[in-house]
């Protein structure tokens, strides 16, 4: 049952009631740790307390429920974006803030960022279209961000970027709550990228 | 059993290798829980009985794709020769370039990179085997390379990986091809990024 129901306007989420809540996060923590493909409206269904009917009655497909799941996902990385970027008006503190802020999430402060930065299906146009909208409304924090950075003859500010989130999201595969707090994990990944040798000439 | 002739010989070994190649492509694709024996078969145009007597479960065909990917690395990320100073930095392009055009390219690596691991507690160590020997691979390069101190390392290589393996989420066939996006990536590595 591929497909998502038509689409709202983005910027209007819609408002979710205890039990749609409750659904999300099953699924959310689901999605994280068996991934998308191997998890069915059952089993989300049996996790949650409920019958599959009931399941489906608040979204129509397990399609949907990704795009809710990612939308709970991206407004929690926002969110996290939101409050560092305020914290220095300095653009590589602001840019380690928000790096932190980014590791928090996806090492244990929200299964919904986890997800979206681990799953991205393709077996639907509509939904990958969709789904890749939303990571651009979050991408774009950390494309201002680098804009502002004073960089180097030669570097390429959308590598900076697009390695930087590829790094800070790739912890969830090793870190396993290793010894390093994610607050470190962040800063030593950035410094990777901002440190290294001088070029020479 | 009777002793093969030669041609019948390559006849197996090209059919587990067509096994091998529809396992990974399901499993990168779908998932390994998510797909079943009949549909391996389905996809190679073949019986689950023929599968089946190629490997005995699912699970020994997640240890083949995996096995194989592995084979492969070991063959082209170790092709480079050792030594120097700039020379460890061109072994590690040549490395992060052929592990891009795999990961975009080759269904078994994808799966051996990063598919999702088994929740069966025997397979899962087995598979962690393997991984952990591909991951040999890339700490190798990486302590030849000249930094600073071993903690640095540690971090250069997981901001490396994590920066390549995030690509499948980005790459676009009309964009960079993958050889040149780990060149980029290695080279933002390798120098000061700020002025």
């Amino acid at each position: 049952m591929a497909g998502v129901s038509p689409a709202p306007a983005r910027r209007s989420r819609p408002r979710r009631d205890n039990r749609q809540q409750a659904l999300l996060e099953v699924a959310a923590r689901l999605f994280r740790t068996r991934g998308y493909e191997a998890i069915s409206i059952r089993d989300i269904a049996q996790e949650a307390g409920m019958l599959p009917g009931s399941v489906y009655y608040h979204f129509p497909s397990k399609d949907d429920l990704l795009l809710a799941v990612y939308e709970a996902g991206i407004d929690h990385l926002l969110a996290g974006a939101k409050g560092a970027l305020v914290s220095s008006d300095r653009p590589l503190e602001r840019l380690a803030a928000t790096s932190r802020a980014h590791a928090r999430a996806v090492l244990g402060g929200s299964d919904a960022a986890a997800v979206v930065v681990r799953v991205l299906p393709r077996h639907d146009r509509l939904l990958y279209r969709r789904l890749v909208d939303l990571r651009d409304e979050y991408e774009e924090v950390f494309r201002q961000l680098i804009a502002e950075l004073p960089v180097a003859p030669g570097v390429s500010r959308k590598y900076l970027r697009l390695s930087l989130l590829g790094a800070l999201s790739y912890a969830p595969v090793w870190h396993h709550d290793g010894p390093d707090s994610p607050v470190t994990v962040a800063d030593r990944l950035l410094a990777c990228f901002v440190e290294g040798e001088r070029r020479s000439s | 059993m009777p002793l093969r002739a030669p041609a019948e010989a390559e006849d197996v070994a090209q059919t587990r290798q067509e096994i091998i190649d529809a396992a990974a492509f399901l499993f990168s694709s779908r998932g390994f829980e998510a797909t079943t024996m009949r549909d391996v078969a389905a996809h190679t145009g073949r019986t689950s009985g023929a599968v089946y007597y190629h490997f005995d479960s699912k699970e020994d065909l997640l240890l083949a794709v995996h096995a194989r990917a592995r084979d492969w690395a070991e063959a082209i990320l170790t092709q480079s020769e050792r030594g120097g100073r700039d020379r460890a930095w061109r072994r590690l392009e040549k490395m992060c370039a052929a592990h891009m055009e795999a990961l975009l390219g080759r269904p078994d690596y994808a799966v051996l990179v990063s598919g999702a691991l088994p929740s069966d507690r025997k397979l899962y160590g087995q598979v962690v085997a393997i991984r952990d020997r591909w991951e040999q691979l890339f700490r190798e390069a990486v302590a030849a390379l000249p930094l600073k101190s071993e903690s640095d390392r540690k971090y250069f290589r997981l901001a490396l990986l994590g920066a390549m393996n995030h690509a499948h989420f980005w790459f676009r066939p009309d964009g960079d091809p993958p050889a040149a996006i780990a060149r980029k990536i290695v080279a933002l590595l390798r120098y000061r990024a700020l002025k």
